[in-house]
């Protein structure tokens, strides 16, 4: 979710490896931490810690270290 | 031939028997009273111009809206309840989707006319907003606020944020993918508001976005309480002006006492409802033949999927383009955050509306002129007016071009992220060289008004 207005971010863009959000279009780069590079956007994309474990699963190490979607007042 | 002997002779030509209508005419007359208000009124003098005309296109595309809304009506579910459509578009078959966006489905493809009133509905509001802009824009430029008329003018601002709003709502009712994200985005606007806004986008969502009853609250807001609201405005609006007469022109014969123009039965009667007609025919082209809106390839809304090219109505697209434009500047205070999105969404919606609110007062304290006037002025009578209704017009028309940059992007080739910063750079030079450039052209001209 867009840490804008929280549309999902749903446009990937092989070639420059960025995730484009079809609202209005802010641009995160996945080789950078989710971090916007153009648009309105702010503030990264949250993330999810994602690790391997023995039998090879995914599995995510902790919850999101932010709260996802759009910012507001009391989220600070 | 005497006057005396000419009104005898036309008595007797045309009806000093009772006709049926003399006679329907007396017993109103004697049941009700009022004839000689009504002899009177009838013979209401409007004066002419095709700028007059604009705000009945306005007045007319509401009463398009209510007739075509309540067939609309007829058949539209405001339910968020999942069902399964069996209806006649094959694309859609067997998919989970809400009962509104599947009743809206079977109005548009199933019920006979229905897709044609429901183009007819949109297009209605879609030229509605245009008529009240250019309506607002004419009563700027000629000076048409000053007094008596500046609540009037008052009235006339909370039509055009009304109607717009309420265009707003009706786009969103059929619950596809496209409204469905203006609704969201509409939740994190509301949920941007310092202190205030989560609680605020909670009550009114009833939940947090996607909630499963906002279009059964849209529904009555939009049926109901906002045309209400319109239609009482509406009635305010054209009784002031009919208690204070119309404004006219300059012209030879005419100041602020006396008046230039036709009737009101028979001429402007006759002239308006041919007007009417029209402009129905119009609509009514419109809906036939330019598809607007058409939800069944956006899909049902589902809160993981958006749409690409995703835009609002025109009227919707100023605002767009700011919220697309503005920088991302999220500013933590203290253990808070104030979200960039509430300056271009909140703030800047405020700074527009409220020096338009204000303007007649405004005008009133640079001119210092506070006579009753009737008689309009040309637009480059007064320069510095004009200079500042073109900056703000090329401010907005620049938000505009703004809330469609990836369709221009992607239609001309061009970069987005360039374009992006052009338009940013382009939103803050090109008003004040406008305004400069208009001030200085009508300046021009203004000498030969001071001639004259």
């Amino acid at each position: 979710m867009c840490t804008h207005a929280g549309c999902p971010v749903a446009q990937y863009e092989d070639q420059a490896k960025v995730l484009v959000c079809p609202c209005h279009q802010s641009t995160f780069d996945l080789m950078n931490g989710a971090q916007p590079v153009a648009g309105p956007a702010g503030r990264p994309l949250p993330q999810l810690p994602l690790a391997v474990d023995a039998q090879g699963n995914l599995t995510a190490q902790s919850d999101f270290t932010v709260p996802i979607g759009p910012g507001f007042w009391d989220e600070g | 031939m005497s006057e005396h002997r000419l009104k005898r002779s036309l008595g007797r030509a045309f009806g000093a028997a009772p006709t049926p209508a003399r006679r329907a005419a007396r017993w109103l007359d004697r049941n009700l009273g009022g004839s000689s208000i009504l002899r009177e009124e009838l013979r209401h003098i409007f004066p002419d111009s095709w700028a007059f005309f604009l705000g009945e296109i306005a007045l007319y595309c509401f009463i398009v809206l209510v007739v075509t809304g309540i067939f609309l009506a007829l058949f539209f579910h405001a339910s968020q309840a999942t069902v399964v459509y069996h209806g006649s578009y094959h694309p859609l078959a067997g998919v989970p989707m809400s009962d509104a966006y599947s009743s809206v489905l079977d109005l548009s493809w199933n019920v006979r006319a229905g897709l044609l009133i429901r183009q007819v509905h949109h297009w209605a509001a879609l030229v509605f907003v245009a008529a009240l802009i250019i309506h607002l824009m004419r009563m700027f430029f000629t000076g048409a606020y000053r007094r008596p008329r500046r609540i009037n003018w008052l009235i006339g601002l909370s039509l055009l944020l009304l109607v717009g709003f309420n265009g707003l709502m009706g786009y969103s009712l059929p619950d596809d993918l496209l409204s469905g994200t203006g609704l969201r985005i509409a939740f994190s606007i509301t949920e941007s508001i310092p202190f205030i806004g989560p609680t605020m986008a909670s009550v009114l969502f009833g939940g947090e976005f996607p909630t499963t009853g906002i279009i059964a609250r849209i529904y009555p807001v939009h049926i109901f309480l906002l045309p209400a609201a319109i239609a009482g405005l509406l009635g305010a609006h054209l009784g002031l002006l009919w208690l204070q007469r119309h404004t006219e022109f300059p012209g030879p014969g005419r100041d602020d006492r006396t008046m230039v123009g036709s009737p009101m039965v028979p001429q402007y009667a006759l002239r308006t409802t041919g007007y009417f007609l029209l402009l129905a025919g119009v609509i009514t082209a419109f809906g036939a033949w330019l598809q607007v809106n058409p939800v069944w390839l956006y899909g049902p809304f589902r809160a993981t999927d958006a749409t690409t090219s995703a835009q609002p109505d025109w009227y919707m697209g100023w605002l767009e383009g700011a919220v697309r434009m503005f920088p991302g500047w999220d500013i933590q205070i203290g253990g808070f955050l104030l979200p960039a999105i509430f300056w271009p969404a909140v703030v800047l919606p405020g700074l527009i509306f409220t020096p338009l609110f204000l303007w007649p007062w405004l005008d009133w304290l640079a001119m210092r002129d506070n006579q009753f006037v009737n008689v309009l002025q040309y637009p480059t009578q007064r320069p510095g007016r004009m200079a500042i209704g073109a900056g703000f017009f090329t401010f907005l028309t620049v938000l505009l071009v703004g809330g469609g940059d990836d369709v221009f992007a992607s239609a001309f080739g061009w970069s987005l992220p360039v374009l992006l910063r052009t338009l940013q750079i382009l939103v803050i030079v090109l008003p004040p060289l406008v305004a400069a450039l208009t001030y200085a052209i009508a300046r021009r001209r203004s000498e030969r008004w001071l001639v004259s």
